[in-house]
């Protein structure tokens, strides 16, 4: 459930990813025809931040009581989630301020381009990071490129409320920019260039890590991040970096589902079934049945 | 779903635009009243008054895309000159009886970084953040301050966007203005 709110902050950011359709996967005949790829990688924010969930309290009332209700309980609501943000913003900023001089858009810059780089047939030009996030941002950033794919990697990292995990969230879509690729994915007329029913190619890719021995007090678990200058907090994000470069990686060079084997190790990670697809000391990579694949690293303190 | 129905309330009506123009920031900081800054000046003695010299040697903005500002909803928010934005909240010093702005002569030197500027869009919220590191010098540990503006985002308008930046650009300058006061007493 966690891992779709993630997904829900990513598609509320600017891409519209197609619930209909979580994945596609890219064929033997699209890769030959891609020539060059540029990378850009719209990052969502400057820091961290405690990702609020939006509020209930009035839902069932509003719903109730009409379309007077329904506005009166948006009202109550939008009310209490900017009470509920404010004082969240305040228990981060510990955090924030043990952060400062931590660069995670050139962390994951770097990732991306290491994780990318050796796919050959995806001649990978140039990667960057991008702060132009809303969709006409993105169209603005990708306006021009030369390149005959783009890949667009969308990506996000939070603290969830109660702060005692952090996530590192990207979806990727891989856009047609040569005759040949539009050819096999027609783009729509209207709406940004970056949106699902464009792609050639797109998933969703998560990082979760969390505290062991978490306190169900935020300032508490915020406080153990912020610890030694955030120590525990870097070492999540640059992990979290590099997992999703690598997940975003080898998936992109999956052609298929290659279906369940028998004696797949299942693994059930916030209330999702998903397949094991690797093991290592930090963690698992799980794949779930939508497609999306998430790294669920080890607790850590 | 809530925000579609705020919107509702708010345009009576009237569609939201999928793909809405950015907010563009002043890039003149408007304190919050008349009178800010300037709680010490009466009391402060004749002789003291100007007695904390400085001056503003550089300001320099170190983010990767000095333009960019965040978002709000789903506006990207702009602001062309950040450096200029940020000398004028500098320029609000001058409010402070206590301070002076020194052309030449002994003065403490400050060299301004912008480290983040930025506007977050979280559910129904808006929050903004800004940080700058000042270094006065050798003889004085630098000094690190952020000003913060968190609140209900009503309809992601310029007008609002405009005025949590200057609501948290008075915080910031708040704190920068005591330190500096300080550090002047420590000489």
């Amino acid at each position: 459930m966690r891992f779709l709110s993630y997904a829900a902050i990513l598609a509320a950011g600017f891409l519209s990813a197609c619930a209909s359709t979580p994945h596609d996967y890219l064929s033997a005949d699209t890769r030959t025809k891609i020539v060059s790829t540029e990378v850009v990688v719209p990052i969502h924010q400057n820091e961290i931040y405690v990702y609020v969930p939006p509020s209930q309290v009035s839902a069932s009332a509003g719903a109730q009581a009409g379309l007077v209700g329904a506005l009166v309980g948006a009202i109550i609501d939008a009310s209490v989630d900017s009470i509920r943000t404010g004082k969240a913003e305040t228990a981060v900023k510990p955090l924030r301020d043990a952060m400062v001089d931590y660069n995670f858009d050139s962390t994951m810059q770097g990732d991306m381009k290491n994780a990318l780089a050796p796919v050959s047939w995806m001649g990978v030009d140039d990667v960057r990071v991008s702060k132009q996030i809303t969709s006409r941002g993105v169209d603005g950033e990708i306006f021009g490129s030369k390149d005959g794919a783009i890949l667009v990697a969308d990506t996000n990292y939070s603290l969830s409320n109660d702060g005692d995990v952090l996530t590192v969230a990207t979806w990727a879509a891989l856009i047609p920019n040569n005759d040949a690729l539009r050819a096999i994915k027609p783009q729509k007329k209207k709406g940004s260039r970056v949106d699902a029913a464009n792609a050639l190619y797109h998933n969703s890719f998560a990082y979760e890590v969390k505290l062991q021995n978490a306190s169900p007090d935020r300032d508490k678990n915020i406080a153990i991040w912020s610890a030694d200058h955030g120590a525990l907090t870097r070492a999540a994000l640059t992990a979290g970096a590099r997992e999703v470069a690598v997940m975003l990686a080898a998936d992109i060079q999956r052609l298929g589902d290659e279906g369940k084997a028998a004696n797949a190790e299942t693994a059930t990670v916030d209330g999702q079934d998903g397949i094991v697809i690797a093991t290592e000391s930090t963690g698992k990579t799980v794949r779930f049945k939508d497609g999306s694949v998430k790294f669920a690293a080890n607790a850590i303190q | 779903m809530r925000r579609a129905v705020l919107l509702l309330l708010l345009a009576l009506g009237g569609c939201a635009d999928p793909n809405p123009p950015a907010v563009e920031l002043s890039a003149r900081f408007t304190p919050p009243s008349a009178d800010w800054l300037t709680a010490h000046n009466a009391l402060t003695p004749a002789a003291m008054k100007g007695a904390c010299a400085i001056r503003l040697v550089e300001v320099r903005d170190a983010r990767a895309d000095m333009r960019s500002m965040g978002t709000i909803g789903a506006r990207m928010i702009d602001e062309p000159d950040s450096v200029a934005w940020m000398r004028s909240g500098f320029d609000t010093l001058k409010r402070d009886a206590r301070i002076s702005f020194a052309d030449g002569g002994k003065a403490m030197d400050l060299k301004v970084e912008i480290l983040k500027a930025y506007m977050l869009s979280i559910t129904e919220a808006k929050t903004t953040n800004i940080v700058v590191r000042i270094d006065y010098g050798g003889a004085q540990p630098e000094g690190v301050y952020r000003g913060t503006d968190t609140g209900l985002n009503w309809a992601s308008g310029s007008g609002e966007t405009q005025s949590s930046f200057d609501r948290a650009m008075a915080q910031l300058m708040a704190s920068i203005d005591e330190d500096i006061v300080a550090r002047c007493a420590r000489m």
